[in-house]
C-alpha cells in the first residue's frame, strides 16, 4: 500500500549512506579541533522553553522557531533555530565561571519558515563561543578557529568577509527611526540598494554616509584608505572602523583571502561589534559566520561579553563514495574459529560483513573475503 | 572566469543589451534570434536568459552572479536580503497600483483582490491593515473586477491606457518599480573586481 506515508514535510531533508556517515565524521573532526583549542563541549537540549530560546534575538529568529504547547507545564516550547542563545544561557546560568569561558557544540536544529526553496528546514550546526573577554584577541581567535575548522571540512580557498555592526548602529543611533523605519532601513542597507536608502531618509550628514555604506567594502588592505571618507562620521562610527582596522592587522599572515563590508550586517540581529563569514566561490552563500554580541546574558542574569561563530555542517560534506574495502565472511556456524578471525579484523580496524544466509553472495561494498585453506581462515582477494 | 549575468527575457533583456553593451559586455552571438539560452559574451562573461520570476531565484542560489530584472518581480519573490540591490538601472520605470471600476469605492466590507502580486499584495494591505481575500492571477488582470471576480486589482500602470479601456481608475500607489542590478551575496566577495566593474560601468552609462 502507497499511501504517501513515505512523505517527508517540504524542506526536511534525511541523510543517507555516505552522506551521513561523512558528516558524523566532520562532526568529530570538528568537535576535535574545538577541543583542541580548549573550547569545552555542551550538549543543549533540542527544545526548550520558547522566551529562553529567543532572547535578544530579532524577529527573525521567532519566525524560524518551530514551537509547540508544553503540555507538562502550558508554556510554549521552541525546538532551536540556533544554539547561541543555547550557549549563552549556559554561561549566564548553568555553568557561570569567572574569567573566559569557552564553549562549543554540534547538534541539529529546525527552521520553521526556511528562507528559500533549496534551504533545509533541518540544518546540521556547529559553532564554539568564547564569553567574557571583549578584547579583540577574542575576536581574532575565533575567526582562526573558524578557518581551522573549514580547513578540516576541506574547504579550500576561502574568503574572508569582515564587518562591524558598530559603524551601522552609530550612524543610525541619532535618527530617531521608529521600529518600521529601523526595519525598512536596516533591510534596504542590507541589500546595499542605495537608490532605496536615500529615499528613506532626510537629506543629511546621516544620510550621505548611510548610502555610502553599502560601497565601503573591498580588499582588506584598503579599508584604512575607505576610512578616509568616513572622517566626517560619527565618533563611534570611527571607533568601530579603527576596531576591524586592528582585527584586520592582527590577522595578518593566516593565508586566506580577506575582504572588508561595512554594510554586512551578519546574524539574527543581536551582534553589536565585529562580524565576520566565509565564503567559496563556487557556494552562493556564505560557509560559516559569526560575530560578536555582548551582554545577551542579561536576559538571564548575567551580561558578559561574547563572540562566536557557527557554520552549517551539512553544506560542507563532500559525501564521496566510500572504496570498496570491507571483508566478506561466510556463514559458518559450524567453525567457531572465523568469529575469532573476524573479531580480530574488526579490532584491527577493518570492515568485516557477515553473511546471512548460507551462499549468500558478498556485499557489493566488500572486496576481500574469508576463505577457508589448510584449516584456517585466510582473507584473500574477492573474486568476481 | 567571468560572471554569470541572468537577464529577464522580453522588454528587458531588449533595453538592458546595449546598456551592458555600452558597459563593454556583449553576446557572442545575437541573443534575439536565437533559441539557447545561453550566451557567451565578451570579457568572459555569460549571459542566461530567463522568466523574470526565475531572475531572483537564480541569483539568491549562486546560480548566477547577478541578474538584472523589474524591481516588481524582486519585491513579489519576497523582502529580506537575500541578494544584494546594488543598481537602479532606471528602466522600465512605472508603478505597482491598485485599480477599482470607475466611480467605485474601496468601502469598508470584505474585499477581493485580483493580482499577478500575491505577496507583495498581502504585504500592502496588512499595511494599511486592511483584509482582503487574495485571488491569484496569471495575465489580464484587468478582466477581474469586469466580471465580478474581484473588486480590486493590484498591477503594474505604465500608461494607464489598459485600465482606462477596461474602465478602470489607478487608485493607490504600492510601489515605484525601474530595472534593477542584483548581485549574489557570495559573488559580491568572491568574484569582487568582476562586479564592481559591472557596477561601475553600468551606474557610468545610466548617469550618461
Amino acid at each position: 500500500m502507497n499511501d504517501g506515508k513515505w512523505r517527508l514535510p517540504h524542506g526536511v531533508e534525511e541523510l543517507l549512506p555516505p552522506a551521513a556517515a561523512a558528516l558524523e565524521k566532520l562532526r568529530r573532526e570538528v568537535l576535535d579541533l574545538f577541543a583542541s583549542w580548549g573550547y569545552e563541549h555542551v550538549e543543549p537540549p533540542l527544545v526548550e522553553y520558547l522566551d529562553s530560546l529567543l532572547v535578544g534575538s530579532g524577529a527573525d529568529l521567532d519566525l524560524q522557531t518551530l514551537k509547540v504547547v508544553d503540555q507538562r507545564s502550558g508554556r510554549m516550547l521552541g525546538v532551536r533555530a540556533d544554539l547561541t542563545s543555547q550557549a549563552v544561557r549556559i554561561d549566564a546560568h548553568s555553568r557561570p565561571k569567572a574569567g573566559v569561558q569557552r564553549l562549543c557544540y554540534a547538534g541539529p536544529v529546525v527552521f520553521a519558515n526556511p528562507r528559500g526553496a533549496l534551504d533545509s528546514r533541518n540544518p546540521y550546526k556547529a559553532g564554539a563561543e568564547v564569553f567574557g573577554s571583549d578584547d579583540l584577541e577574542a575576536d581574532a581567535e575565533v575567526v582562526e578557529l573558524m578557518l581551522a575548522a573549514l580547513d578540516v571540512a576541506g574547504v579550500s580557498e576561502p574568503v574572508l568577509l569582515l564587518g562591524h555592526m558598530g559603524v551601522y548602529r552609530a550612524l543610525t543611533a541619532d535618527l530617531g527611526l521608529d521600529a518600521d523605519a529601523e526595519r525598512k532601513l536596516f533591510d534596504a542597507v542590507q541589500r546595499k540598494a542605495e537608490s532605496d536608502i536615500a529615499a528613506l531618509l532626510p537629506a543629511g550628514n546621516a544620510r550621505d554616509f548611510l548610502v555610502a555604506l553599502p560601497t565601503m567594502m573591498g580588499r582588506a588592505d584598503d579599508l584604512a584608505v575607505a576610512a578616509g571618507s568616513f572622517a566626517g562620521a560619527p565618533e563611534a562610527a570611527r571607533r568601530a572602523i579603527n576596531d576591524l582596522l586592528r582585527l584586520i592587522e592582527r590577522l595578518q599572515g593566516n593565508g586566506v583571502q580577506m575582504r572588508f563590508d561595512l554594510s554586512e550586517l551578519a546574524g539574527y540581529g543581536y551582534h553589536n561589534g565585529p562580524v565576520f563569514a566565509a565564503y567559496q566561490s563556487d557556494q552562493g552563500a556564505s560557509l560559516a559566520q559569526g560575530g560578536r554580541y555582548d551582554n545577551i546574558g542579561s536576559n538571564f542574569g548575567r551580561g558578559r561579553p561574547a563572540t562566536g561563530f557557527d557554520m552549517r555542517l551539512e553544506r560542507l560534506i563532500a559525501p564521496i563514495g566510500e572504496p570498496c574495502r570491507a571483508i566478506w565472511a561466510p556463514l559458518n556456524a559450524s567453525d567457531r574459529t572465523l568469529g575469532a578471525a573476524v573479531a580480530a579484523r574488526r579490532a584491527a580496524g577493518d570492515v568485516v560483513i557477515c553473511a546471512l544466509a548460507d551462499g549468500e553472495a558478498a556485499d557489493g561494498r566488500c572486496n576481500r573475503e574469508f576463505v577457508l585453506v589448510n584449516g584456517k581462515w585466510i582473507v584473500k582477494e574477492l573474486e568476481n | 572566469m567571468g560572471l554569470t549575468i541572468a537577464l529577464n527575457r522580453g522588454r528587458i533583456l531588449k533595453e538592458c543589451l546595449p546598456l551592458l553593451a555600452a558597459a563593454g559586455i556583449e553576446p557572442l552571438e545575437d541573443i534575439h534570434s536565437s533559441r539557447k539560452l545561453v550566451f557567451e559574451a565578451t570579457g568572459g562573461h555569460r549571459f542566461i536568459v530567463m522568466r523574470g520570476s526565475d531572475v531572483p531565484t537564480y541569483v539568491e542560489y549562486g546560480a548566477a552572479d547577478v541578474g538584472i530584472t523589474g524591481k516588481d518581480t524582486i519585491l513579489e519573490y519576497g523582502q529580506g536580503a537575500r541578494f544584494y540591490e546594488r543598481l537602479d538601472l532606471g528602466l522600465g520605470r512605472c508603478k505597482l497600483m491598485t485599480a477599482m471600476p470607475d466611480g467605485e469605492e474601496m468601502g469598508d466590507g470584505p474585499l477581493r483582490v485580483g493580482t499577478k502580486f500575491v505577496n507583495v499584495s498581502r504585504a500592502y494591505f496588512e499595511s494599511i491593515n486592511r483584509h482582503v481575500t487574495l485571488i491569484p492571477l496569471a495575465g489580464a488582470i484587468e478582466i477581474a473586477p469586469i466580471m465580478g471576480l474581484a473588486d480590486l486589482i493590484v498591477d503594474i500602470v505604465d500608461t494607464g491606457n489598459t485600465l482606462k479601456a477596461n474602465g478602470l481608475t489607478a487608485r493607490d500607489t504600492i510601489a515605484d518599480i525601474s530595472t534593477r542590478l542584483i548581485v549574489n551575496r557570495a559573488a559580491q566577495k568572491t568574484k569582487f573586481d568582476h562586479v564592481q566593474n559591472l557596477v561601475s560601468s553600468l551606474r557610468d552609462v545610466v548617469a550618461a
